[in-house]
């Protein structure tokens, strides 16, 4: 998938002529600071928004993770997956790798923010889609458990492996799962690096001399700034 | 569950209790029973209505009115302002429609809605006019209030607008539209009826207390008649509460 878009809000613009190719079945993770329109891309990839340009092998149905579960309280785990419309054989393999089987039939607004998040991939992996969006899922997650949701994360997406932007503000998530790292600032790709790491998921806090090496240069463009 | 249940039977005896003890009091201190007749008149004369025939065929003609009134607004209003909440144009050019209702008075149009139709239709439409703005602004308020992530996550998973309705909007909206029912049936037991007095629709409450109150100027008759009125509303208003949790449990 790859395209050139713009987009504005009011007389705000976001994207002027933003350049932009996803590779299918990699994962790729867009780092960003705050307001460079990181969501509003996943959004128009998702088309929640409306936007200029023009995007090749656009994804035809995508699966969407937010930052907060968006799940229905009143329905129970397997009825959340099924209102998305998930396969009935795709939902017990999907709870399953999100190791939340014996949960299926609890009601979702009874979960913990863990577990409803892991319910949240669950049905991101199990229903039938060629893309997946992902808007900083587990930013909201203490670090343990975080880690925890990178392997789930890992597991589902090796059982069914597509096409994955992934959008985060943490290098250390960044640098664990993606395959390819892509940094917006001022409305273009100011970096686009492929991932060199020992394991998938890689450890957490895992010394790289090239995430070291990105840090440093945005540390560096941060000191210059100021 | 239990508990709360009598509780509630028991605060609404005393309630009633206290309605009864306010009656004789005040007529005691009238002291006129064509003014204020007493309870046990009044008591009596309700329980004779209870043998006679036209009575029953009054009180089912204006329970069917008070029906088709009633789900005629609860319907519309339900799909209007989905209409209106899916499409904010729609709902803009609709305000001043749904405004110029509200403000309407009913009861001082009701002779122009007898030229245009007839003394059986005016109380269904007197009802219908005033329960239609009531519940469209009840539903529109209850959409506006569904979860906006939740809107978001279907649309982003192409979730199919049947599968929306019944399992993300009707349930989102049931516990605000439970109160509607049950209040929205009262309300239309006393709209229908005080139409049907003044419209002198024939076979019906209203036309049994027109009768009374100036043909045969029966005042515990008359009494007895609003004391049904008021039991049917107070019966609508548990059937529709009743109802409208049972659809709850149903849909969520």
């Amino acid at each position: 998938m790859k395209g050139i878009i713009s987009k504005a809000y009011g007389k705000k613009r976001i994207f002027d002529g933003l350049g932009f190719a996803f590779d299918e079945d990699e994962i790729t993770c867009v780092l960003g600071p705050s307001g460079v329109g990181k969501t509003t891309l996943l959004r128009i990839l998702a088309g929640l928004e409306t936007y200029e340009g023009q995007i090749e092998n656009a994804p035809k149905k995508c699966a969407f993770v937010f930052q907060e579960s968006r799940l229905l309280p009143y329905l129970t785990v397997e009825e959340n997956l099924r209102y998305v419309g998930c396969a009935e054989e795709r939902i017990e393999d999907a709870l399953k790798d999100a190791e939340i089987f014996p949960l299926k039939t609890q009601k979702a607004g009874t979960l913990s923010g863990g577990e409803k998040q892991r319910v949240a991939l669950a049905r991101a992996f199990a229903v039938e889609a060629d893309t997946l969006l992902l808007d900083e899922p587990f930013s909201s997650l203490d670090t343990p458990l975080k880690i925890k949701m990178w392997k789930v994360f890992a597991k589902l997406w090796q059982a069914k492996k597509r096409t994955v932007v992934f959008v985060t503000h943490d290098i250390e998530e960044a640098w664990a799962l993606a395959h390819r790292v892509v940094y917006i600032k001022n409305g273009e790709i100011a970096y686009d690096c492929r991932v060199e790491r020992s394991a998938f998921p890689a450890e957490y806090g895992e010394y790289s001399a090239q995430k070291q090496a990105f840090v440093n240069a945005l540390l560096t463009e941060a000191v210059d700034e100021k | 569950m239990k508990k709360t249940v009598w509780k509630n039977v028991w605060q609404t005896a005393v309630a009633l209790v206290l309605l009864v003890c306010l009656w004789v009091v005040v007529w005691a201190i009238v002291g006129n029973d064509l003014i204020v007749p007493p309870f046990s008149h009044s008591v009596k004369a309700f329980f004779a209505y209870w043998v006679d025939g036209a009575f029953w065929r009054a009180l089912g003609s204006t329970f069917l009115r008070v029906l088709s009134a009633f789900f005629a607004s609860f319907l519309l209003a339900g799909v209007l302002a989905f209409t209106a909440y899916l499409r904010p144009t729609f709902a803009r050019i609709f305000a001043p429609v749904v405004a110029v209702i509200r403000v309407l008075p009913v009861f001082a149009i009701v002779f122009l809605l007898l030229d245009w139709t007839n003394a059986g239709a005016v109380p269904v439409l007197v009802a219908f006019l005033s329960l239609f703005p009531m519940l469209y602004t009840a539903f529109l308020g209850a959409f506006s209030g569904v979860d906006n992530g939740l809107v978001e996550m279907s649309k982003a998973y192409c979730v199919p607008l049947k599968k929306r309705i019944t399992r993300l909007y009707l349930p989102s909206v049931a516990p605000f539209i439970v109160k509607e029912i049950g209040a929205g049936l009262g309300f239309a037991v006393k709209l229908v009826v005080s139409a049907e007095v003044l419209v002198h629709t024939a076979k019906s409450l209203g036309a049994l207390v027109l009768e009374t109150q100036y043909v045969y100027t029966e005042l515990p008759q008359l009494f007895a008649l609003v004391i049904a009125v008021c039991l049917i509303g107070f019966f609508l208003e548990c059937l529709g509460v009743l109802c409208a949790k049972a659809i709850e449990r149903r849909v969520r």
